[in-house]
């Protein structure tokens, strides 16, 4: 894998008046999971479309290596904060996952061994195999957050950008996704979430970043969510904040 | 009657040749292109277009009488307003794409009347733009098949994006899809053989074509690429069955194919082994009687 | 009562009655205003009314008038009119609702409702292109004449020696037709249309018409009957068949592709031409029409 580190210097993003992002500057390593926090409002996902290359930057810029990611599309994968699906298109699991292979595909080749190879690992690791024939409307909501993960698998992809990934998900479904995460940052791959969460954060993430349209801290996610740093980015109000400050839950013996 | 009389037969007059060849050939291009419409609920497009076309065939008269050429270059222009136009408005404004082209439409046609209560003879137009199936000429059937292997051929090349685009858009731009260009291109190649149609077969066969089929396969798939092959499926061989109908009991043609195609609907909504009404009706009783089965 | 208080109320009585008097000798100064739904019944108004009327024919020649749909400024000249001259017989599929709701009840003349033998096809429907036969357009002249003159007591003179004037025209015509007819043998008397709009002339002159649609044009012709039209053209050996001046030819254009029979001419079905044609008149409309089918049929 690439040792490219993702840089943020001096970005600023406006809606209109309003600023969405001012004067971020911030590394992100490759190979780390970071989560990406702050009140509502303070630019997480302005951020992560940013990567992408779907904000106008007011000022300054984003390098991975030495271009703007949107250089190097099938290197990231996006998973949107709501996902505007037709859960009744006629289309299987499996199906899904192999429109990651679309991302690397020339225009008149078929899918090969290789493709199909991708696609099947990715159906094992995130436990889908089973499911793969099935229709996508036929599954829970974590089956279905864990087929769109497949497909960013398959993609190849090493930099996940993750919009809200545990909104909607039960209990069950969301200590998946932690387990899911956490064995992926041990494989090296690159995650940035973007989420409300706190506690959630603390239990999954490594690293944390938090935002309030600047950068609040950013580093080691204990440190970042100290009481002092949480006073500063949410200044404006957060009713739970304060019991974010509980230790966390243990976690051993959870699936 | 002969197996021969029954199927055969028809077919020496060259009029039935040339409206089946004219159906199949809208088939190809019905079938696949219905299946999109369906699937981004743009299924009354079909019907409200035809009406947005009125102005375009009112200044095509204008200028240049009755010459079917500027008529249909008058109608296809018009269309492509409607369509292109009603993309951009949702794409810019809050206004979602169904009440752009709801709008849109309804102007044009309101257009399209004030224009020909001001035209010097007050024909009826749509004698000129409405064709009929057994009146198609040589020419028309060519023409047909030109646009309709063009739109065949873009489906075979582009076929991955287009799947993205219907089905997840944001996925598609973010691995630098162009959606936009996904999107309008398939707003043009329908209003393209939508004018071909209307003009070679009329409006009910037009409409029928590029809706049913698509909407019958859609209650039998999970996979995309069997719903367009099948939805195509349904159209040749309603196109066939139709007009042997019309021909041994009477019928417009035109209608006549319709029906088939709307029996084949029908079967699917009723018998459909996943999606059809009696399929969800034993579900729902079998669930009932599971239920019973543990009185506590 | 003295001199003195007759004089005045005399006066008086003089001017009112004067200005009582006034508008009925305004009105039988004004021309009256005839509104035409048909081109045939614009030009038969026209002759037998001369200057006496204002004559607004509604009906365009190249207008289809199975399926017209007046406009409101058509509808305004309704109303405002003396006297509309409709065909009926369904022709018009906006007259009742002309009659019952807009035009004051008498004020429409339907011709086709007082003609003596109307054409009455197998299921029942009539058929209402009436002025292809010359007997049914002299019957209407003198239904309009009786019409104008009922309205117009003072001119009911000048309409009856217009009407004969016409009469006589349209006579001599009738016999030249016969004339053209004669020269046709019945075997060859097959006319073969894009829709039925013949029945009156066939019926007049021995013919058996064969139409692709039926009695309006916006019937939709079935693949059986095209399939039996074909075969009536190759077993009967029909030398032609004949386009229609407003109505779409793609289906005429089969039939010829397929049968290799000849393209009689195009025959005006629903109405006269346009001014610049040779059909702007009746006349010229019966001429024209009898010209092409004989030769294309000899």
């Amino acid at each position: 894998m690439p040792h490219h580190i993702l840089r943020f210097r001096q970005l600023t993003v406006r809606y209109g008046a309003t600023p969405a992002l001012s004067d971020l500057t911030l590394d992100i390593p490759c190979g780390s999971s970071t989560a990406i926090l702050g009140p509502n409002g303070a630019g997480k996902s302005t951020l992560l479309r940013a990567i992408l290359g779907w904000q106008v930057l007011a000022a300054g810029e984003i390098r991975l290596g030495d271009a703007h990611p949107q250089h190097a599309l099938p290197r990231l994968a996006y998973l949107p904060q709501r996902q505007a699906v037709d859960w009744d298109f006629p289309i299987t699991v499996r199906g899904v996952v192999e429109q990651g292979r679309y991302a690397v595909l020339k225009l008149f080749s078929r899918l090969s061994a290789d493709d199909l190879r991708h696609v099947e690992r990715a159906l094992e690791e995130l436990g889908l195999t089973e499911l793969a024939e099935r229709q996508i409307r036929m599954l829970s909501g974590g089956q279905q957050q864990r087929v769109f993960l497949a497909r960013a698998l398959a993609q190849g992809a090493d930099i996940f950008l993750l919009d809200e990934p545990f909104a909607g998900l039960d209990l069950f479904a969301c200590e998946e996704l932690t387990h899911i995460l956490r064995a992926w940052e041990q494989q090296g791959r690159t995650v940035l979430a973007a989420m409300h969460d706190l506690e959630l954060a603390r239990r999954t993430f490594t690293h944390g970043v938090l935002l309030d349209t600047t950068l609040v801290a950013s580093g080691p996610i204990a440190d970042v969510l100290s009481p002092a740093n949480i006073d500063r980015a949410f200044r404006h109000g957060h009713c739970v904040h304060r019991s974010q400050l509980i230790p966390p839950m243990p976690t051993e013996g959870l699936p | 009657m002969s197996l021969h009389d029954l199927l055969v037969a028809p077919f020496d007059y060259e009029f039935m040749r040339r409206g089946l060849l004219s159906a199949a050939v809208l088939s190809l291009s019905g079938g696949l292109l219905g299946c999109i419409l369906v699937l981004r609920r743009l299924a009354l497009m079909g019907d409200a277009l035809s009406h947005s076309l009125l102005p375009g065939i009112a200044l095509a008269w204008l200028l240049f009488g009755p010459s079917t050429t500027a008529l249909f270059v008058g109608a296809l222009v018009a269309g492509l307003l409607t369509a292109l136009g009603s993309a951009l408005l949702s794409r810019l404004t809050r206004v979602k794409e169904d009440a752009a082209f709801g709008s849109l439409f309804i102007v044009f046609f309101g257009a399209g009347i004030a224009l020909v209560s001001k035209l010097p003879t007050r024909l009826n137009l749509t004698h000129f733009l409405f064709g009929n199936v057994l009146g198609v000429s040589a020419t028309d059937v060519g023409l047909t098949a030109i646009i309709s292997g063009m739109t065949v051929l873009i489906f075979v090349i582009f076929y991955r994006a287009i799947l993205l685009e219907t089905f997840d858009p944001v996925f598609h731009r973010a691995i630098g899809g162009h959606g936009g260009v996904v999107h309008f291109g398939f707003l043009a190649l329908t209003v393209l053989n939508l004018v071909a149609a209307l003009q070679t077969m009329g409006i009910v066969l037009a409409l029928g074509l590029f809706l049913l089929p698509a909407v019958s396969a859609y209650l039998w798939c999970d996979h995309f690429s069997r719903m367009l092959v099948l939805s195509v499926a349904f159209a040749l061989v309603c196109a066939v069955a139709g007009i042997l109908l019309s021909y041994h009991a009477g019928l417009a043609s035109g209608a006549a194919i319709v029906l088939c195609l709307g029996a084949v609907f029908l079967g699917s909504a009723l018998f459909s082994p996943q999606y059809g009404l009696l399929h969800r009706i034993r579900q729902f009783l079998r669930e009932k009687r599971g239920v019973l089965k543990f009185p506590d | 009562m003295t001199m003195k208080a007759i004089m005045p109320r005399l006066f008086l009585c003089l001017l009112l009655g004067g200005a009582a008097g006034l508008p009925s000798l305004a009105a039988a100064a004004r021309p009256l205003r005839v509104v035409a739904l048909n081109t045939v019944l614009a030009e038969i108004a026209r002759e037998v009314g001369g200057g006496q009327i204002e004559l607004n024919g509604l009906l365009h020649p190249g207008v289809d008038p199975h399926t017209f749909d007046p406009s409101a400024a058509d509808l305004r000249a309704m109303v405002d009119a003396d006297l509309v001259l409709a065909s009926g017989l369904q022709l018009e599929s906006y007259l009742e609702r002309l009659m019952t709701r807009i035009v004051p009840a008498g004020r429409v003349v339907v011709v086709g409702d007082a003609l003596p033998s109307v054409l009455t096809l197998a299921g029942g429907e009539k058929d209402p292109h009436w002025w292809h036969s010359i007997d049914n357009v002299i019957f209407a002249i003198d239904l309009v004449r009786k019409e104008l003159a009922r309205l117009r007591p003072a001119n009911a003179d000048a309409f009856a020696l217009n009407a004969q004037a016409y009469t006589q025209r349209l006579l001599t015509l009738k016999t030249w037709v016969a004339g053209e007819m004669a020269t046709l043998p019945p075997a060859r008397r097959h006319l073969v249309t894009s829709h039925d709009a013949f029945g009156y002339f066939a019926r007049d002159h021995g013919f058996t018409v064969h139409a692709i649609a039926g009695l309006s044009t916006d019937g939709e012709p079935d693949a059986r009957h095209l399939a039996r039209l074909i075969d009536l053209l190759r077993r009967e050996h029909i030398r032609a068949v004949f386009a229609e001046s407003s109505v779409n030819s793609a289906l005429v254009a089969n039939l010829l592709a397929e049968t290799h029979v000849h393209l009689g001419g195009t025959l005006y079905a629903d109405g006269l031409g346009s001014a610049n044609s040779d059909a702007a008149t009746y006349e010229a409309m019966v001429r024209h029409n009898v010209r092409t089918i004989v030769e294309a049929l000899r």
